[in-house]
């Protein structure tokens, strides 16, 4: 009987923590968002709902929770209820394995990462659902694109937490935070992270991934006929709270998880994640967006690759050097980035204009030609082509 | 040599259904109302047909009905991003006709004022098309350099959109005290302000890869179905009126006609880019040696041009903006036919965009640049 | 070789032509297609020529090398209340003179071949003037409203074309006093 109780009370308190979490994330990051990148476009943002504008999202909140719920005629109706609450699972059960502090994790599987993956993967499910049950040709692109998009990212992600795994000897959360304590797998595996980091971004349809819910092609995508309560549940608590669940998992993974010093532990798991949020807002505000079928080649001929590469040679030094391959495989990560990026600057660049001069030389190049009579040009600056 | 047309091409064992998709006329990025209705085999589009008139305000009927002076005032909402040039052909369209002298000075203040709504076509333009690609933060910029020629224009014209500025014989009125000041500033400013949109963006490789090769109009097809402006010199035909016939103040000025060479969607966006800067030095140059003297000759109360037809085209930002205008002699016009750049843009689509996805159909409507309100007049 | 080198026309620039050159050489070329040539004030060569002529003329006009007549500005029509006038500008990249072919057509019929053919452009052109003024395009492709509705039942820029409302309002009280300036009493009387 006591221990009953006990249990109960311990699932409530996680439930509670798990919801926190989530809504958290799902006020604070779309008014940040919204703010930095207000600033990127030298706007104010919103400013003025409570100070700076902080209460903006619980305004919106307040105003999507009145509106009336519209279910589209000759939608495919339960699957169009449920398929939000299906996506809300993805971020809600993720956190299970998070340990937050050194004492506190909801449920210390051994097989953590496996359950991450597991997990992760569920959320592709509300989006296609979603996509499909909207009865609207948008909706339904969208959601095959998200589809397609997830499945192929779906497997460097693994793969990069494979590599974890391997260094840290262990598919248990907390073992891996706990090998962290001397030095975290960022400064070991930088390459790692870059491919988590980009597979990531892509799981969580986000600029330049976001293809599933493009504004300005498909008209949001798979949330076009949500309303109300519903969009809400998407637009902020889902995809804000994939965010944070990213970030927390990111950070346990990469950045020392709780580690860290004067701070306690889930206000440091709290700076990462916010850390992780701004480089998503960065690349929102940055970036264009791809096209789908360069989408799945940088997956595919890219992303994968490396990651296999990766692998591979992580293998290799821990067998090699079974007691110290942590400074093997950093000198490998690092010297990897470094060529990996550099060739990548050229040889995208090289790339694209030989699609485009077709079978002109490069030198034949030359972009702007003066109309008769010439006259003088003001110096223009050089575009690199 | 040329890049091929990529072709739609499915596995001959394989049975694709195709779905119609109706893009707009409510949709974010058709830019107004227009409407496309796409055959689709997947992502790829195998038939694009575009429909036009849900803007359609009858504006030819609307100046047959109208003095030559009352419908000046309506013109500007034709293409409302560039108003000024629509007035500018309609006027050149009565000058001719009556043969009205035009003072210098008013010729120079008319290249002052449509270079000005030219950057600011642009910036909107520019702004636009990257924003149908994805990336929002240059839109804002543009949009916040657009804020300061607004400005200015109100300051010369009185009007942030709908000029009704240039008058016939002359324009409005002189400018105002403090308007070379401002304007010198702004044009000292600007290019580092396009500097900036090409940082963030010319060099993106995103960017690059979904632009370079998209949308390619050879310039064969380019003169065949009669595009013109930033489209056509895309293309690689070095074709502007503004040198080519060198109408109004243009001839006085020194500037250069940026020409792309692949027609491409990079292409033109470029040259709308390289366009800003050449319309930051006319607009120098014209500061510069602004002629002194009266800005509007005596034109009667009622117009009665003489029987006869006229065509008159002005370089818009969109392209060749043409009136051809005939007059019974009476005091409204007998017919007005408008030559609209937009219109013409919209008939490629059917040829240009199968083949294509549904991103580069918008990334190509996007580096066109039509305007509905023009088009469906 | 870039497309419009082969293509002889784009980047060829100017060869000089002026407005009695060409106009020699349009009556040189075709002559028997033409009911009246000359030069107007504008210095751009203005031609009538009978509906039937026009795909003979406009196919030699355009595949000419010295005239090169590729670029077709607009097709219109003007309602001339007795007859129908359908308008061709024509425009060269090689030389600065335009050429304006006209043509008169029966204003109950009007009907004239169409020059899709010829023109990518024309295509649309010819939906418009359909579309507006009523111009039958012969052998067009597809001939249908452009900017009006698909239900419209006039062609709205003819002269005499009238919504029923306005019809029934001007039986009894001749022009709307709105659109009346001093001294109009009908719209009959705006010359």
């Amino acid at each position: 009987m006591i221990a009953g109780l006990e249990y109960l009370l311990s699932f409530l308190l996680a439930l509670v923590i798990a919801l926190a979490v989530i809504h958290v994330g799902g006020l604070v990051f779309p008014y940040l968002m919204r703010r930095l990148w207000g600033f990127v476009g030298d706007r104010h943002g919103p400013n003025r709902v409570g100070p700076f504008g902080f209460f903006q999202p619980i305004a919106d909140g307040i105003k999507l929770f009145t509106k009336e719920d519209i279910t589209p005629a000759r939608a495919n109706r339960w699957i169009f209820l449920l398929a939000p609450a299906i996506a809300f699972s993805t971020p809600l059960l993720v956190q299970a394995v998070i340990p937050f502090s050194e004492s506190y994790t909801i449920a210390d599987l051994n097989i953590g990462l496996v359950y991450i993956v597991a997990v992760g993967a569920f959320g592709v499910l509300g989006i296609l659902l979603a996509g499909w049950a909207s009865n609207n040709k948008y909706s339904l692109l969208g959601g095959l694109r998200s589809a397609a998009q997830m499945i192929s990212y779906e497997i460097p992600l693994l793969l990069t937490i494979i590599v974890v795994a391997m260094l840290a000897d262990s598919m248990n959360l907390g073992d891996v935070v706990a090998r962290q304590e001397n030095v975290w797998y960022i400064a070991v595996q930088p390459l790692a992270f870059i491919v988590f980091l980009v597979a990531g971004v892509a799981e969580l349809n986000r600029t330049p991934f976001d293809l599933p819910e493009a504004e300005s092609e498909l008209v949001s995508g798979y949330i076009t006929e949500y309303s109300a309560m519903r969009f809400a549940l998407f637009y902020g608590l889902v995809e804000w709270g994939n965010v944070t669940v990213w970030g927390l998992t990111t950070a346990t993974l990469f950045m020392g998880g709780w580690r860290g010093p004067f701070l306690s532990g889930p206000q440091w798991l709290a700076v990462k994640v916010i850390l992780m949020a701004l480089i998503i807002i960065w690349f929102f505000s940055t970036f264009p967006r791809l096209q789908v079928d360069q989408l799945m080649a940088f997956a595919w001929k890219i992303l994968i690759p490396i990651s296999i590469l990766n692998l591979a040679a992580t293998g290799l030094f821990i067998t090699l050097w079974p007691d110290d391959y942590l400074v093997p495989t950093a000198i490998f990560s690092w010297s990897a980035v470094i060529i990996f990026i550099a060739a990548f600057t050229f040889m995208v660049k090289k790339i694209l204009l030989n699609k485009r001069l077709g079978m002109k030389a490069r030198e034949e190049y030359e972009p702007w030609l003066l109309h008769k009579p010439p006259g003088p040009i003001p110096p223009r600056r050089q575009t690199g082509l | 040599m040329n890049v091929a047309r990529k072709k739609t091409a499915p596995h001959p064992y394989v049975r694709l259904e195709e779905m119609v998709l109706n893009m707009g006329p409510q949709h974010p990025s058709t830019h107004g109302v227009l409407r496309l209705v796409i055959r689709l085999n997947g992502e790829l589009v195998v038939k694009a047909e575009p429909v036009l008139g849900y803007l359609h305000r009858g504006f030819e009927k609307l100046a047959e009905n109208r003095t030559y002076y009352q419908f000046l005032s309506m013109l500007s909402r034709l293409d409302y991003l560039a108003g000024i040039f629509m007035e500018w052909a309609y006027v050149n369209c009565i000058e001719d006709l009556m043969e009205i002298e035009v003072p210098r000075r008013a010729e120079y203040l008319r290249v002052i004022a449509g270079e000005l709504v030219r950057i600011a076509s642009h910036q909107m333009s520019t702004g636009d098309f990257l924003l149908n690609l994805g990336t929002w933060t240059p839109f804002f910029w543009t949009f916040r350099d657009r804020e300061v020629i607004l400005d200015l224009l109100e300051m010369l014209t009185g009007q942030r959109m709908m000029y009704n500025y240039i008058r016939v014989g002359g324009v409005k009125e002189d400018i105002p005290a403090d308007f070379e000041r401002e304007c010198r500033k702004f044009l000292k400013e600007f290019p580092a302000k396009i500097d900036e949109y090409e940082k963030l963006v010319t060099d993106n490789e995103i960017f690059l890869a979904r632009t370079l090769g998209v949308g390619i109009i050879e310039p064969h097809e380019a003169i065949d179905y009669g595009l013109t402006g930033p489209n056509l010199r895309a293309s690689g035909v070095t074709w502007d009126l503004r040198k080519d016939e060198g109408y109004s103040a243009y001839g006085d000025f020194d500037f250069g006609i940026p020409i792309g060479k692949h027609g491409d969607c990079f292409d033109r966006y470029k040259c709308r880019i390289e366009e800003m800067r050449q319309s930051v030095r006319i607009i120098s140059e014209a500061l510069d040696g602004l002629p002194e003297g009266p800005v509007r000759t005596w034109t009667p109360p009622m117009l009665r041009p003489p029987a006869g037809s006229i065509y008159r085209a002005v370089e818009s930002p969109r392209g060749e903006w043409g009136n051809y205008l005939v007059s019974n002699g009476g005091l409204r016009p007998w017919r007005v036919k408008m030559r609209d750049p937009s219109f013409i843009a919209i008939s490629t689509l059917p040829r240009i965009l199968p083949g294509y996805k549904i991103a580069d159909v918008i990334a190509i409507g996007g580096s066109m640049d039509f305007m509905m309100g023009a088009a469906d007049r | 070789m870039p497309a419009a080198e082969r293509e002889g026309m784009a980047t060829a620039g100017d060869n000089g032509l002026d407005a009695e050159e060409a106009l020699a050489r349009i009556e040189e070329l075709a002559g028997e297609h033409l009911r009246e040539i000359a030069i107007d004030d504008d210095g751009k060569v203005v031609i009538d020529i009978g509906a039937g002529d026009l795909r003979p003329l406009v196919k030699t006009l355009r595949d000419d090398g010295l005239l090169s007549y590729r670029y077709l500005v607009y097709i219109t029509a003007v309602d001339w209340e007795d007859h129908m006038q359908a308008l061709y500008l024509f425009r060269s990249m090689k030389h600065a003179v335009q050429l304006e072919v006209r043509a008169v057509l029966d204003r109950d019929n009007p009907s004239i071949p169409s020059i899709a053919i010829f023109y990518s452009t024309a295509c649309w052109h010819e939906r418009e003037t359909y579309d507006l003024m009523g111009v039958m395009f012969e052998g067009h492709p597809e001939l249908t409203r452009i900017l009006t509705g698909r239900k419209e039942d006039m062609f709205p820029l003819r002269k005499d074309a009238r919504p029923k409302r306005v019809q029934r309002r001007e039986r009894t009280t001749g022009l709307p006093p709105a659109l009346r300036l001093p001294g109009e009493r009908d719209w009959r009387e705006r010359a």
